[in-house]
């Protein structure tokens, strides 16, 4: 049985289809880094990322592939599933060797498996574009902070940027440790310290005077319209999963509070 | 903001909450700053899909800061909890602290816009007035590209209404009692010319820009996300029947997009105009819901749906397999053959997965196998296809009566009181 071994980028991928293709050898499986190989694996190949490799796997897919049929790739790769790389290795060789229309066979496991994770991973990045909330800092900064199941962050930075054109916003992924900042105009990657961040929100000393009182009356205006002869707290979490609500401020109450 | 705003809007988003819509979709806006314009960036945008913020402890989603101007009224609707012989918490917002509260919120993402109503102070024309003044100066002041939703006060001038059409997203007036003659008995200042006169002006409105805008481009759009309603279920004795016809009616003109239902919930004490209600009637707002569905999605008639001799919707199974049940003689359906709205007929088979059925029909012969991959829930749909080796019981042999026993009883649960996820 063979492995590819790879550096876990998309990139990446590409380039270990490239290999397969060359060697004309499909591995079993695929190993990010620091994964460990099977026991029962009999050969390990170790991919190496390159551009002209990946280039050349990418141009070949766009050509067989709609827009929105790579955009599901991205979306997939988006999600960061364990085991969602071997899906989509399987999935890029069937679009290569099967009949045309193959991305769109919905009885192909890989196919429908694909269509799922990215329509979950699309309906995760609408529902960040409500669900995160601003802190407005002293410097008058807009921080957000956020901890989505999927990398949606990529998905979600062009809204804000179209919404908050005006303001200076940074969003930062903590379970991801990536962010992104917006200042005049102009975008850039950002991480904040980990004693900027408190219980989901930015740490209390970063804030604007009067900042809180807002946080106050966000919450005072939600309690304020729930009918009470509708309660329905299930559905409250079909909708809007406790997950999240460490971030949001009508759901969050940090110490101090 | 200070403690007393708060205090104010706490008052002022009770006294709003029992409006059902809050829908933010059907326009898209983009900032209008930026380099194709060459001005400097305003505030906001509008996603044409319409985003939720929030949802409440009662399930229901936040989008926009939905508050009253005021709510004090001069009038007595026998329904509303903020009519006049009503002794409630009274506070009004300035203009200024409107503008303030909704950019605020705004901007830390709370909210995707404004939601503006109002009780009637003085004239009508003096309430309308000062709502259209904050939202005008949310838009020309502020540069908010925000969502605006805006009330239209039954009585106001159509000169008023027509400045509100320039600034708002939505307009509503809400018709809230079905019948002209129960609307005059619980609101007796109401008649329908008070709610129909300002749906009119709206739709003038609309179309003249419309027509403006085929000639000149930049003419002003007005209220682009066209106008909604809302009628109140249980609050008077009019059957779905009646509701369900209304509604069809006010859909085959262009410019209304949505009916909100909004199940009664007796917030005043006893009145003997309204009927006593177990509870508010969550499970018939939500077939309404459903039916309305089944009128705008699924090509169904009013009368389809509820009719004469069946004035009710049945509480216990939704619409369309009510009227898959009444219909059985239509069936079993061959999905491999049958078009995309006679497929959209079979329960158990949404939109989406009819879509997917045309779709994947055109590759392979579609099997059961097949349809339950599609996202089609085959306990349901089972009786209602044709299929070889398809052993359920159908429809059309078995009987109505013998299907209804098998999908109400075998799941052992109560039908789910309110999926408002369903429609939002
Ligand atoms: S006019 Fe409107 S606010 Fe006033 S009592 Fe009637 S429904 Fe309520």
């Amino acid at each position: 049985m063979v492995v590819f071994c790879y550096d876990g980028t998309f990139e990446g991928l590409l380039s270990c289809l490239f290999d397969a293709y060359t060697m004309k050898c499909f591995p079993a499986g695929l190993l990010g880094p620091g994964d460990v190989p099977p026991l029962h694996a009999s050969q390990v190949h170790q991919v190496e990322t390159a551009e002209e490799k990946s280039g050349r796997v990418l141009a070949g897919l766009c050509k067989r592939l709609s827009a929105s049929v790579m955009h599901m790739l991205l979306l997939g790769w988006l999600a960061e599933e364990p085991g969602t790389d071997m899906t989509m290795f399987r999935f890029m060789r069937k679009v290569f060797d099967g009949a045309r229309g193959q991305e769109h066979n919905m009885a192909d496991d890989d196919v429908l498996a694909l269509t799922k994770l990215a329509r979950q991973v699309t309906h995760e990045a609408h529902l960040m574009k409500g669900f995160v909330r601003f802190q407005k800092t002293a410097q008058g900064v807009y921080g957000a902070v956020i901890g989505p199941r999927y990398h949606v962050l990529p998905l979600i930075v062009e809204h804000f940027v179209e919404r908050f054109a005006d303001q200076n916003w940074l969003i930062y992924d903590e379970v991801r440790g990536q962010g992104v900042y917006f200042e005049d105009g102009r975008l850039q990657d950002a991480t904040l310290d980990a004693h900027l961040v408190q219980e989901g929100g930015l740490a209390s000393h970063l804030l604007a005077e009067g900042e809180t009182l807002f946080e106050k009356a966000w919450r005072g205006y939600c309690t304020a319209t729930v009918i009470k002869e509708r309660l329905n707290p299930r559905l409250q979490r079909r909708c809007m999963p406790a997950r999240y609500w460490r971030y949001m401020t009508e759901k969050r109450f940090p110490k101090g509070l | 903001m200070t403690e007393a705003t708060l205090h104010k809007l706490k008052i002022l988003a009770d006294s709003a909450k029992y409006d059902a819509s809050c829908s933010s979709s059907g326009v898209g806006r983009g900032n209008a700053g930026g380099k194709k314009t060459g001005q400097k960036a305003g505030l906001g945008s509008t996603a044409a899909m319409g985003v939720c913020h929030s949802f409440t402890d009662d399930g229901r989603c936040v989008s926009l800061l939905k508050v009253l101007h005021t709510n004090y009224c001069k009038y007595d609707c026998a329904y509303c909890i903020n009519r006049v012989s009503n002794d409630i918490p009274r506070a009004a917002l300035s203009v200024q602290e409107l503008v303030d509260i909704t950019i605020e919120f705004y901007r830390r993402n709370y909210i995707e816009g404004l939601f503006l109503s109002s009780g009637v102070v003085g004239s009508a024309d003096t309430t309308m007035e000062r709502m259209v003044r904050a939202v005008r100066e949310l838009r020309q002041k502020h540069r908010f590209n925000g969502y605006i939703h805006m009330k239209s006060i039954p009585g106001a001038s159509q000169e008023l209404v027509h400045q509100a059409g320039l600034y708002a997203d939505r307009l509503s007036v809400n018709i809230e009692i079905p019948s002209e003659r129960n609307l005059k008995m619980l609101a007796p200042e109401k008649d329908h010319k008070s709610v129909y006169l300002p749906m009119q002006y709206i739709q003038q409105g609309m179309l003249q820009s419309k027509d403006e805008r085929k000639r000149l481009r930049s003419a002003p759009r007005f209220a682009p996300a066209g106008q909604s309603t809302q009628m109140i279920v249980g609050a008077s004795n009019e059957p779905d029947h009646a509701i369900l016809r209304l509604s069809s009616m006010l859909y085959s003109g262009p410019q209304l997009k949505r009916v909100y239902y909004s199940a009664f919930v007796p917030v005043n004490g006893h009145d003997a105009r309204l009927p006593v209600l177990q509870g508010a009637p969550l499970v018939r707002e939500n077939r309404l819901y459903q039916a309305d569905w089944l009128m705008r999605f699924y090509g169904f008639g009013a009368e389809e749906i509820a009719s004469q001799e069946h004035p009710n919707l049945d509480l216990e199974i939704d619409p369309k397999l009510g009227w898959a049940l009444r219909n059985p003689a239509w069936f079993p359906l061959d999905v491999n053959r049958a078009d995309y709205f006679e497929i959209l007929r079979v329960p158990g088979i949404g939109t989406i997965s009819a879509q997917r059925i045309v779709r994947a029909r055109r590759a392979a012969r579609l099997g059961p196998e097949h349809l339950q991959k599609l996202g089609v829930v085959m306990r349901r749909a089972k009786h209602f296809l044709a299929f070889p080796g398809n052993g359920a019981a159908l429809v059309n042999e078995a009987g109505p009566e013998a299907v209804r026993a098998m999908l109400t009883t075998k799941s052992g649960k109560k039908p789910v009181a309110y999926q408002l996820s369903l429609f939002s």
